[in-house]
């Protein structure tokens, strides 16, 4: 029996065009289409692509529901046993469009999935809870791995077969915790991680420890008296009702608002976003975690020149370091164009 | 991709074992890629060469058969400051290796 | 007259390697058609 397999690609892979072409609707072809010759070449007969959809990232993106519903009804109409979608690698939109999308086909007709990214695709954080993510380079280049990993994955998923560690599958971790048996107590095992430490020897962890870089900081301001300073906080502070929607956690984006004439926070005009922290004392007054009030008491003593008439905030609760470090990063631009010398930075 | 229709079309046109392709890619995994292209199809099935494999002959401008066919005078010129600016050992390398591979006509 | 005598040639020049007409300039002569010559990425 070979089961039948429907691929998803974007309009870049299917031959139609870039960035230009991605408000394309969703279509459905009948067999292969660009990648999914590649693909059906791995399933060794076993399987075959009988149908391909193909759509618009960004039409994907601008109507998830609709364009979600539509494509379950192609697969549907398919008589998919299985559904397969990208490789994404590194492209941003078409990621989160294959997570997606193989997301509501899991759930909604219950067929396998499989997709591919590389780790950094935003579609990786948001769905690799939900299906096997086999891991790819950033770039098409990587396309000979990843299609092989991807096929091996589905047929696995189609004939029942256990599917082992990430390591060994090639899927990226998917934050699933599964109990194990060893033969020696945890309290021995650790004791001979660290002899083995200790004399220089090989040993493996049992729970990698998240890798953080390290920034070094800048030299101190000399002259603060004719520094402009400028404050930032993660703290979630925003106008009162969060016009730009900043998120509770896992922020998506920052804000950037102006204080020229603003001498204190009050609860009429300001509020938090943050989600991670009792709001009461925050929303009666933001100058506690955004203190604008001693600010300026400051810059009208002469202790610094000026502050900065605006503030950039967001919420730095459960918020993605690869967000955080881009947030940072456009942020500073912004203030070293504005002539900004010092940052202050408030946390929770 | 344009290009990838390009030379689709010329070995269409001319006869694949008429054609030759030369490259002046500057890094060697790029060189190698393209060179997979135009021989074994393209490798990122993103564009017309998509399993297509026309095996075309295909050099690097670095090799010494098509440096050999070069005008002396032009290349010093035209090209010889790149030689010392990129590895030409590991492009040449790059682009033997999918040629040896794939290519079913040679200079 | 080389190996290039008669043959079609393609030439995929980059701009930061060895762009297109450079190698133009060192081949019309080789007795071999340049029949087309780009300087760029080539997907």
């Amino acid at each position: 029996m070979t089961y039948r397999v429907v691929h998803y690609i974007n309009q870049f892979f299917a031959g139609i065009g870039g960035e230009e072409k991605a408000d394309y609707l969703p279509e459905l072809r009948e067999g292969v289409v660009g990648p999914g010759m590649a693909l059906n070449a791995a399933f060794k007969g076993e399987a075959e692509i009988v149908a391909t959809v193909v759509c618009g990232d960004t039409y994907f993106a601008s109507n998830m529901e609709e364009a979600t519903k539509t494509i379950l009804d192609m697969v549907k109409k398919s008589n998919a046993d299985a559904f397969i979608a990208g490789p994404a690698f590194n492209a941003g939109r078409y990621g989160t469009a294959c997570g997606a999308i193989c997301s509501a086909v899991s759930k909604e007709l219950g067929v396998p999935v499989v997709s591919a990214m590389y780790p950094e695709n935003p579609g990786v954080e948001m769905y690799r809870k939900n299906l096997f993510i086999v891991e790819a380079a950033d770039s098409a280049r990587g396309m000979g791995k990843a299609v092989p990993a991807m096929a091996a994955l589905l047929l696995k998923q189609l004939k029942g077969e256990k599917i082992g560690l990430p390591t060994e599958e090639g899927y990226i971790e998917r934050g699933v915790r599964i109990n194990k048996f060893y033969e020696k107590l945890a309290a021995e095992r650790a004791v001979d991680m660290f002899v083995a430490k200790m004399q220089g020897k090989p040993f493996t962890t049992e729970y990698a420890m998240p890798v953080f870089d390290r920034v070094a900081p800048n030299p101190a301001i000399k002259d603060l008296k004719n520094a402009t300073v400028a404050i930032v906080t993660s703290g979630g502070i925003c106008p009162k009702g969060n016009p730009d929607h900043i998120e509770a956690s896992s922020a998506s984006k920052y804000g950037e608002y102006d204080i020229t004439g603003v001498d204190d926070l009050t609860a009429e005009a300001y509020c938090t976003a943050h989600g991670g922290y009792d709001a009461t004392y925050a929303d009666q007054d933001a100058d506690r975690v955004l203190p604008v009030d001693v600010l300026r008491e400051m810059e009208k003593a002469g202790v610094f020149k000026k502050l900065h008439n605006k503030f950039y905030t967001t919420v730095g609760n459960g918020t993605a370091v690869a967000s955080a470090k881009r947030f940072g990063a456009e942020i500073a631009e912004k203030l070293k164009k504005d002539g900004v010398d010092a940052v202050i930075l408030t946390s929770t | 991709m344009q290009n990838q229709q390009r030379v689709k079309d010329a070995a269409e046109k001319y006869g694949a074992e008429n054609v030759v392709v030369i490259l002046g890619s500057s890094d060697a995994e790029g060189a190698e890629i393209y060179a997979e292209t135009v021989t074994n199809g393209d490798p990122t099935f993103a564009g017309p060469l998509a399993g297509v494999p026309l095996g075309l002959a295909v050099y690097h401008v670095f090799e010494q058969e098509i440096r050999d066919e070069a005008d002396e005078a032009a290349w010093e010129d035209q090209i010889s400051m790149m030689e010392m600016v990129l590895d030409p050992e590991a492009l040449s390398a790059a682009v033997k290796s999918m040629r040896e591979e794939f290519s079913k006509y040679t200079l | 007259m080389g190996k290039l005598a008669g043959k079609k040639v393609l030439l995929l020049g980059e701009r930061d390697g060895v762009p297109g007409p450079a190698m133009e300039a060192c081949f019309k002569d080789s007795g071999a058609e340049v029949v087309f010559s780009v300087t760029e990425c080539f997907v």
